[in-house]
């Protein structure tokens, strides 16, 4: 059987125009996919999690009584997650926050948290990837490295696909800012190797030369602002760099107001480059519902959302919550290790389709169905259009939105 | 010697993870780091030779790499193991200092150690 145009459930580019093969209820093998995404598909049943209590394998019900054992029970849980799974279980994961007065926090928190702090504060020009494909003449890459993260962002949207208005490389001015010289930066026209922790330093240099002011800025950013200036419709993709790096939201907040300066002299966009697929959901499912896109708390039966107290890395580290439920994500491998001894001392509960580190520390595992392979379901692109997961396999277990809606039930029985 | 901690993803790390966190392919592909050659140079490093890596939050071993990275940089792709390296603090916002941590980093005989024995050592004298 084969399966086309499949959404890839790896990274915030969606692609959508994977073709699966299924021979024998197994993926034998994947077209258009990046080694990523063709290791995601056609590993998918590796290292698969099974149910089980204290390291003891148990059924799937018991697993589910129990983790709704653990919630019940719990004066202050947190539910954490969320960003590699569909839209319909990101909304029952919040249902059950509410029901239980948890702290809820998604993976944006340890990712682009710090974009949405800057973009609560100064706001951001958007535009689909689809208009950077057809119009943008100049794209720049700032503090990330989609050679190696987001593979075929360069050859879908941003630098070799064919265009309405620019149909080549040739079409399209390229440039990349980072600390190091990566794979990124040798396909580009020019690259700027700049120092770590100076990004906020550099662009609020930057916007002060735009605006007229005598700044020392170094003459390859001038050059760099004058092409910025002067484009047709310009583009800054940006990830990490910006967000994990001294200054954080205040480097977002700086490169955010950049542009819309930028927009005073031509047409200029902006794009967080989002790593897992739903991320993107994860936010705009959350704000949707709570009115606020992570570290939101229900204690006082209404949400309160404020970073640093109600996000997860600042809540274990201070030992502030007596249970937590991870849905589709490992803060073991992503969260500093000061850390992981409170997720392994507490009762921990971990869905996911497969063994990760957190699941090797929690009390109860409960496998589920890996949405996107096993399971359909609304993920966000990283420019924020909403893309239908297919389902190109059956799993002997449920979905996530499955297995949390009966959490939901038996926490109210 | 001192050097400027960055960490990132690496398509070689994504796609071992994919394949599992606890397989070889994972430990062979994310407990890294990768260092300038003439740092490795100085330090007397061999490609594949073992690094301690120690920050004011913790400390790993891990297997170095030649990159054409500063000499005063090194890099380790996402993982347990650069997370052993970095505090918890987030200045209120969420995100730990995840890049540009200092580090000291120096010769060693220890080996790696897997994400098996990482995590039995959380375990241990669980409450």
């Amino acid at each position: 059987m084969i399966y086309e145009n499949v959404v890839c459930p790896f990274c915030g580019c969606l692609c959508d125009d994977i073709i699966v093969t299924v021979e024998n209820g197994q993926i034998t093998n994947t077209k258009n996919a990046c080694a990523i995404s063709k290791s995601k598909f056609v590993n998918h049943h590796q290292n698969a999690l099974n149910p089980s209590i204290g390291g003891q394998e148990v059924s799937l019900e018991k697993a589910i009584d129990k983790a709704a054992d653990i919630l019940r029970n719990s004066q202050a849980p947190l539910i954490y997650g969320l960003s590699s799974t569909e839209c319909e279980a990101q909304r029952h994961a919040i249902h059950l926050a509410e029901i239980l007065g948890a702290t809820i926090d998604q993976t944006a928190s340890v990712c682009h948290g710090p974009t949405i702090l800057g973009l609560q504060d100064a706001g951001c020009v958007k535009c689909s990837l689809g208009e950077v494909k057809n119009r943008a003449d100049l794209v720049v890459y700032w503090g990330c490295n989609p050679a190696e993260a987001h593979m075929r962002h360069f050859r879908r949207y941003s630098v070799f696909p064919e265009g309405m208005f620019r149909k080549s490389k040739k079409e399209r001015e390229i440039a990349v800012v980072d600390v190091r010289k990566t794979t990124s930066a040798r396909i580009a026209n020019t690259f700027i190797k700049i120092e770590p922790g100076t990004d906020f330093e550099v662009i609020s240099l930057m916007r002060a030369h735009l605006k007229g002011r005598d700044v020392p800025l170094r003459e390859e950013y001038k050059t760099l602002l004058e092409k910025m200036k002067t484009c047709e419709f310009g583009i800054i993709f940006f990830g990490l760099g910006l967000t994990m790096s001294k200054g954080k939201h205040l480097n977002v907040n700086a490169a955010l107001r950049l542009v819309r300066d930028l927009n005073e002299y031509t047409k200029f966009s902006i794009t967080p480059m989002r790593g897992h697929y739903n991320v993107a959901g994860a936010g705009s499912t959350m704000a949707w519902v709570t009115g606020y896109p992570f570290a939101v708390n229900f204690s006082l039966g209404y949400p309160v959302h404020n970073p640093g107290e109600f996000s997860a890395v600042d809540v274990l580290a201070r030992k502030e919550c007596d249970a937590a439920l991870i849905i589709a994500s490992d803060p073991v491998s992503n969260f500093p290790s000061e850390t992981w001894k409170h997720l392994a001392d507490i009762p921990t509960i971990v869905m996911d389709p497969k063994v990760n580190l957190t699941s090797k520390i929690a009390h109860v595992c409960i496998p589920v169905a890996t949405a996107g392979i096993e399971a359909e379901g609304t993920a966000y692109r990283m420019d924020g259009v909403p893309l239908r997961l297919k389902k190109v396999l059956d799993s002997p277990w449920l979905s996530d939105a499955d297995v949390l809606s009966q959490l939901i039930e038996k926490v109210m029985a | 010697m001192k050097i400027v901690l960055l960490s990132g993803r690496t398509t070689k790390q994504g796609v071992a993870a994919e394949i599992g966190k606890t397989s070889d392919d994972y430990l062979q592909n994310v407990a890294l780091i990768q260092l300038n050659p003439q740092v490795m140079e100085k330090l007397g490093l061999k490609e594949g030779d073992t690094v301690e890596v120690q920050t004011k939050y913790g400390s790993c071993v891990v297997k170095c790499q030649k990159s054409d990275i500063d000499e005063t940089m090194g890099f380790m792709p996402y993982g347990p193991w650069a997370n052993l390296l970095i505090g918890s603090d987030t200045q209120s916002t969420g995100m730990p200092d995840s890049k540009g941590v200092e580090a000291e980093i120096q010769k060693t005989d220890k080996k790696v150690e897997s994400v098996d024995e990482i995590m039995s050592k959380i375990v241990e004298g669980r409450k």
